[in-house]
């Protein structure tokens, strides 16, 4: 999967399968640092085995199968770049992947489709509450797909306009000209 | 890719748009299609798929399917998959699509009735 976008898809895919209502996804740009940080939190079970035996490609919770790769390519994704990948019990009782990429390392894979994930995951499982949040240094963006149940809401008005900038600011940081349109819309 | 946002007019289209994917998915339904997004279906490229068929059926104004989402189920090597239930219960597995081949999924089984044979898992 050469696509960050692809690895958070396979992430909330875990996370639905193993029971969570709550997806928190936090994408995180630190220029000065020069480190992209993708988290993913849910409000599942947590882990049943150690960190890194959930690591090993042969380890998998889905019954008839032998492997479980997805974790273990965001993690080898993450190391090429230098950076690494951890698994921890989160505050909403379930558990917390974050895969952090050097941003400027040439292994780094792209963000990818961003807009399409997002609005796929959304619509298609409506029954799961997704906050998302798009952090540049210290600047926050967050969409909650709560507020589309009800539409005609002034609440949910205010947050499909955010869902509409969260598009726009990820357009933009698919572009050449990365961020600007963010720094105009935060 | 999204468009920006530069007036009103965007900014409803945005909303309107928000609504019909949710409409594809709420209540009951004729059809129901699910897109399988484990990692070997991620990574063979139904993201992708997922996109095209929410933009065909909602170009065709299709109101009578829902849309969802499930993980692996087994067939690792026919993916990306698609599974089509209508409201007997019957399923129908098409594996190995392409963005082509889905469009004319939606365009032979679902707007017309035929499934489309040639791209049916044959177990």
């Amino acid at each position: 999967m050469r696509e960050l976008a692809l690895h958070l898809l396979d992430l909330v895919e875990n996370s639905i399968r193993v029971g969570a209502t709550r997806i928190g996804i936090h994408l995180q740009l630190d220029r000065a640092g020069d480190w992209l940080m993708l988290r993913v939190k849910d409000n599942g079970p947590g882990l049943s085995v150690r960190p890194e035996e959930a690591l090993n490609p042969f380890y998998t919770t889905k019954s008839g199968k032998r492997t479980g790769l997805g974790l273990s390519l965001l993690q080898s994704a993450a190391e090429q770049t230098g950076g690494g990948l951890g698994l921890w019990s989160c505050d909403w009782g379930g558990l917390e992947v974050w895969a952090k990429f050097r941003w400027s390392h040439v292994d780094r894979y792209p963000l990818g489709e961003w807009p399409e994930t997002l609005a796929g995951m959304v619509s298609t499982r409506p029954e799961i509450e997704f906050l998302f949040e798009l952090q540049l240094d210290d600047r926050i963006l967050t969409f909650q797909s709560t507020a589309l149940r009800n539409p005609e809401s002034t609440e949910a008005v205010d947050s499909i306009q955010l869902y509409g900038r969260v598009l726009e600011a990820l357009q933009s940081m698919l572009s050449v000209e990365e961020f600007r349109l963010f720094h105009e819309v935060v | 890719m999204a468009q920006r946002i530069a007036s009103p007019e965007d900014l409803k289209a945005v909303r309107e748009k928000a609504q019909q994917d949710i409409d594809l998915r709420s209540g009951q339904k004729e059809l129901r299609i699910t897109v399988h997004m484990g990692t070997c279906g991620i990574a063979a490229g139904a993201r992708d798929l997922l996109t095209v068929l929410m933009n065909e059926l909602q170009q065709n104004q299709v109101t009578y399917v829902s849309v969802t989402q499930t993980g692996c189920a087994g067939l690792c090597d026919q993916e990306p998959m698609i599974t089509i239930t209508d409201k007997n219960g019957s399923t129908f597995r098409y594996g190995r699509l392409s963005k082509a081949k889905v469009g004319e999924v939606v365009r032979g089984h679902v707007l017309r009735g035929q499934p489309m044979v040639e791209y049916l898992i044959k177990i």
